[in-house]
């Protein structure tokens, strides 16, 4: 669901607006994790897609890495 | 991260390839490597022999990725938390579609990337404490942390001039000058969108999502691209000439 809660910045009214389901808010095309814009504009956004976790590393990746590093020194 | 660095495969890897430029056959330790790539004839331009120097450590290092091949970074952490790393110029680069690459790197001034068009990563720079230039190219997006802490970021250069480069997320500056009660940032815009500050149109970096926010802490300083010194994309300018 799409959650809009209002704040102020040195006396400007602003929306910030978010999904509590994880996801990205979208408008115009452009997702944002988070979408804060001045109230007065009354931007709409519809849920996208679920928001990525943080993602670390695998050794798989790190193995990838390497390959591509030591493979252009042997060229 | 350390455990990775000192497997004997990865070190025997990295002289054979060193060997290979010099046409040595002898075996090294990881000291005598760092020596050997900085006797590497044309090193200093060859961005596969200062990335391994990078990654050994011991030395300042600037990175020039200067080779047409070289058009994405990918290397999903393998440069994080290298302290020695000082400088990147990366003119080919259109994509950067791994997170955390330089995560950490505690050292880093400069990031120099003119023809960023795809930008998918997200904490690029995190922690990079000492950053203070970043050329975002003509990228689409800023992503979530993806200058995180950088307490000294003086420079940030956003080429896009058929649209805003979108900032999905306003975190994407937690800890650094643009965030609330920073000490401030300038940032380079083409005239094509400089001209438009303030006039609540699409093309209105003041009113655009999230950017509307860090203007609103007034931590920004708007600049003109054309006319400054970052106008050319491959001059002859550094973090010094800031």
């Amino acid at each position: 669901m799409i959650v809009q809660e209002h704040f102020t910045i040195n006396g400007r009214e602003f929306i910030r607006t978010y999904s509590d389901a994880g996801r990205y808010v979208v408008r115009d095309g452009i997702s944002y994790g988070e979408a804060n814009d001045p109230a007065e504009f009354g931007r709409v956004y519809t849920e996208g897609e679920l928001l990525p976790s943080e993602e670390q590393p695998t050794v798989e990746d790190k193995a990838e890495a390497y390959d591509i590093l030591i493979g252009g020194a042997a060229e | 991260m350390a455990e990775y660095l000192i497997q004997s495969e990865t070190l025997d890897d990295i002289a054979d390839a060193i060997n290979a430029k010099t046409g040595g056959s002898s075996a090294m330790t990881p000291a005598e490597m760092v020596t050997a790539i900085g006797t590497i004839s044309g090193g200093g331009d060859n961005p596969v022999a200062v990335s391994i120097g990078a990654w050994l450590g011991g030395f300042a290092v600037d990175m020039n990725f200067s080779d047409e091949h070289i058009t994405s970074f990918d290397l999903k952490g393998l440069l994080r938390d290298k302290t020695t790393i000082r400088r990147v110029y990366a003119p080919y680069v259109t994509m950067f579609n791994a997170d955390t690459v330089f995560l950490g790197c505690s050292n880093l001034l400069c990031m120099r990337l003119p023809a960023l068009a795809n930008a998918q990563t997200t904490g690029a720079f995190q922690s990079c404490s000492k950053l203070k230039l970043v050329d975002w190219g003509v990228a689409n997006l800023i992503r979530a942390s993806v200058f995180n802490n950088n307490a000294a970021l003086k420079v940030l250069i956003l080429r896009r001039s058929t649209a805003i480069t979108a900032l999905q997320n306003v975190n994407a500056f937690t800890g650094s000058t643009l965030a609330s009660g920073g000490s401030g940032c300038t940032i380079y815009i083409p005239k094509a969108l400089y001209d438009h500050l303030g006039d609540g149109t699409a093309l209105d970096y003041k009113a655009a999502t999230n950017w509307s926010t860090i203007e609103g802490y007034g931590t920004i300083t708007w600049a003109q691209l054309e006319g400054s010194i970052y106008e050319d994309p491959n001059g002859n300018w550094t973090e010094e000439t800031t």
